[in-house]
């Protein structure tokens, strides 16, 4: 199997990685790293994911869901739990504000 | 020691430092003032800022046709700050924020939100200048992004607020929290 890309959605950035299959041959792509202070001078970067890396240090698939998976985990972690009780009350009462609110076709009915 | 308004910001791999800056944020007496960034805005869009552009929510409506929903004056910008500075990327996103009368939300519901419990919604604190103050809630609505151009949020919108970088954290956690969340698929 040859080498492939894979583009990683973020957030705050999509990251273009480079990954190699063990042992195969590597593309390197360009490496974004995406935030408000480096976006003023937005150009190819390190990737925030791996830091500095070289052809041998370059993700695997496998790397690559492992470590995506551990920052996901680990975002949503530092938030409280949700309260779906609270939610579906708020739900309710924005439900009723969306349906008060007048709504305007904007093509012809077909 | 990190500098935010000149250093480059850095990632969060640590989930428990994540958690306590989060924590702290949250349960801060001085929520509002580190929320948003206290000095002049500076040009440009970024991840974060809330726009004032008085338009209306487009939206697919029952029949799947596009509708113009209700209108809107402030919008949160949820699209990638990079994307701001690519000139092969026309379109960003933004969520509305409804302003919601605070005596018309129950104090447990109010409480939850603002302890950033609910995952379809984001609170967005009283910013610099807003004269309503507490009068009402400034809720994001993660589940209404509207694609934006680029020109109509740089040349017709204009920045009312920016993140501070531990604002922009949270917003991360909560739109991450969004889209990650366990699915529920097979729940009895």
């Amino acid at each position: 199997m040859g080498p492939e890309l894979i583009f990683v959605s973020l957030l705050s950035g999509t990251a273009m990685l480079p990954i190699r299959e063990r042992g195969d041959s590597l593309i390197v792509g360009h490496r974004w790293t995406c935030n408000s202070e480096t976006a003023l001078s937005a150009a190819p970067t390190e990737t925030w994911l791996y830091g500095t890396g070289d052809l041998e240090a370059a993700p695997t698939v496998e790397d690559l869901v492992r470590d995506a998976s551990k920052l996901v985990h680990a975002l949503a972690k530092a938030l409280p739990p949700v309260d779906d009780e609270a939610e579906a009350s708020l739900d309710r009462l924005m439900a009723e504000r969306r349906r008060l609110e007048p709504r305007r076709p904007l093509a012809p009915r077909i | 020691m990190f500098d935010a308004m000149r250093d480059r910001w850095p990632p969060t791999y640590d989930a428990e430092e994540l958690a306590r800056q989060i924590r702290e944020l949250i349960e801060s007496h001085e929520f509002e003032g580190r929320f948003f960034t206290d000095g002049r805005i500076e040009d440009g869009v970024f991840q974060g800022d809330v726009i004032r552009l008085a338009t209306q929510l487009p939206l697919l409506d029952e029949a799947g046709m596009p509708s113009a929903g209700g209108a809107f004056e402030f919008w949160l910008v949820v699209g990638n700050t990079c994307d701001f500075e690519r000139v092969d990327v026309d379109w960003s996103q933004m969520i509305p924020i409804d302003r919601v009368p605070t005596n018309q939300i129950p104090p447990s519901t109010a409480r939850a939100l603002g302890r950033f419990e609910m995952y379809r919604r984001f609170l967005v604190p009283a910013w610099p200048g807003d004269v309503d103050g507490s009068a009402v809630l400034r809720i994001g609505e993660l589940v209404h992004p509207v694609t934006v151009h680029k020109r109509a949020l740089q040349e017709q919108g204009q920045v009312v607020a920016r993140m501070s970088r531990l604002g922009w954290m949270l917003l991360h956690a909560c739109l991450v929290r969004f889209l990650a969340r366990d699915d529920g698929r097979h729940a009895a």
